[in-house]
């Protein structure tokens, strides 16, 4: 067994795909079940939380011999799924062009405004070319670095990618999102707003 | 280019990332007030906003002096340019509230309701009169201390120690001025904008009066007649304002 310390960028099915398993068999095993218990989410592990990687074991399949076979290996790619709201409004039909760890591929938003990509299980840098109405957007994405909700980091990254303000008081943003989301104005961070925010960011 | 952390998802998850671009509409203009018609209006500055560093957007003002400012991430800088060098900078922060009430008619907060005439007025572009280039004069405008404001200096504290033993009665004589001085000098600058304010908008009488304990001794008619344009007054400045 392998204890490894999640650092920044990596995620559940980076590393899984570092050590040869799919992220599920990590995840769901009994090692693990206390980190299960405190981040709830596969998809977001915070930087310095510990996972623990299983033995290989060796799975052996009968097959005829003189014949071609065909195995598939589980779990990769993963994926990249990003909602563009233009003034908390779907940007639908958007032409964009994404670059991931080098390799450009360009696409349409759906009619939600989503953007739907397989990336690498790997990748960690990306950029984001979004046109509207002659002029284009551009996001520098950080890929596996959004941290957990019920961390300030998470409730940080998920304001400012919803647009709205982190400095120089995060109370400002904190407040102008319970304004538009109709709870409490307060400026302080409680589990409403915590939940609120991870329903509106979509992760 | 705008940076945004986003999470990497496995392939069955059916969670997603949302990235939103705020436009914020800004007017340059020769003269404070409701963006009118293009007479008001900067037309042609050029202009770059700049996000993290970064130039996001350039272009040149419309003829009403509008910009539509894409921000990310909540803030942004708009920099004017001439010859393609910035001459004056802007920081956008977007905050959905960020005026006090105008119209705390229980009298208990009086301050609060002055500092919200002054932010409106002073986010149309009108003078109230003081501050530098740091200071838009709302917060030094406050008349009273309220728990989140600062009274004015007290003369005492930088008076010679000698002197307030053997001129007690001049030091106060100092700190009532200097207090008459800071409301009255404010209240002189609100009002002046106040009076350009309704001077600009029509179907509204100029009387600069928006304080309804200033109509208390005046006559049935005249009281309301400008208590209807006092609220009027009130009504328009929020309405412009947005909020």
């Amino acid at each position: 067994m392998i204890e490894h310390t999640v650092s920044q960028g990596e995620c559940l099915s980076s590393i899984s795909a570092q050590y040869g398993f799919t992220w599920q068999t990590i995840w769901n095993h009994a090692l693990n079940a206390e980190l299960k218990q405190l981040r709830k989410d596969p998809n977001v592990l915070f930087p310095g939380d510990v996972l623990k990687i299983p033995d290989r074991a060796l799975k052996q399949a009968a097959r005829a011999t003189d014949a071609r076979h065909r195995f598939q290996k589980k779990g990769t790619p993963a994926k990249l799924k990003i909602r563009l709201l233009l003034n908390d409004k779907p940007r639908a039909g958007r032409r964009y062009r994404l670059c991931i760890d080098g390799t450009w591929t360009t696409g349409q938003t759906n009619g939600g405004g989503f953007l739907e990509a397989k990336i690498p299980p790997t990748a960690r840098h990306g950029e984001l070319h979004v046109e509207e109405d002659g002029h284009e957007d551009v996001f520098r994405l950080q890929i596996g670095e959004l941290d957990p909700i019920d961390t300030d980091d998470g409730v940080v990254k998920r304001l400012a990618n919803l647009g709205y303000a982190t400095t120089p008081d995060l109370g400002v943003g904190l407040k102008s999102f319970q304004r538009a989301s109709g709870l409490t104005v307060t400026g302080a961070l409680d589990d409403a707003t915590r939940a609120r925010l991870k329903e509106q960011h979509g992760e | 280019m705008t940076t945004a952390a986003v999470s990497r998802l496995a392939l069955e998850s059916a969670l997603f990332n949302t990235l939103n671009v705020v436009t914020v509409t800004v007017f340059f203009q020769k003269s404070p007030g409701k963006p009118k018609s293009g007479a008001r209006g900067i037309a042609s500055l050029q202009f770059q906003v700049k996000n993290d560093g970064q130039v996001v957007q350039t272009g040149k003002t419309g003829a009403n002096g509008k910009i539509e400012v894409r921000v990310s991430g909540g803030k942004a800088t708009v920099e004017l340019l001439h010859n393609n060098e910035p001459v004056s900078t802007y920081e956008i922060l977007v905050d959905d509230g960020p005026f006090d009430p105008v119209d705390k008619q229980t009298g208990k907060e009086p301050a609060l309701r002055h500092v919200g005439i002054q932010q409106r007025l002073r986010h149309l572009g009108y003078q109230l009169g003081r501050g530098g280039s740091d200071d838009d004069g709302v917060a030094a405008a406050v008349p009273a201390p309220g728990p989140d404001r600062k009274a004015p200096p007290d003369p005492e504290s930088e008076a010679d120690p000698d002197d307030q033993k053997d001129d007690k009665k001049s030091t106060e004589r100092a700190k009532k001025n200097l207090k008459s001085a800071a409301y009255d000098d404010l209240t002189a600058g609100t009002e002046r904008s106040l009076l350009d304010f309704q001077a600009d908008e029509d179907g509204i009488r100029v009387s600069g009066v928006v304080d309804a304990g200033a109509l208390t001794n005046l006559d049935d008619d005249d009281r309301a007649e400008l208590e209807a344009n006092r609220k009027k007054t009130l009504e328009r400045l929020v309405q412009i304002v947005g909020e």
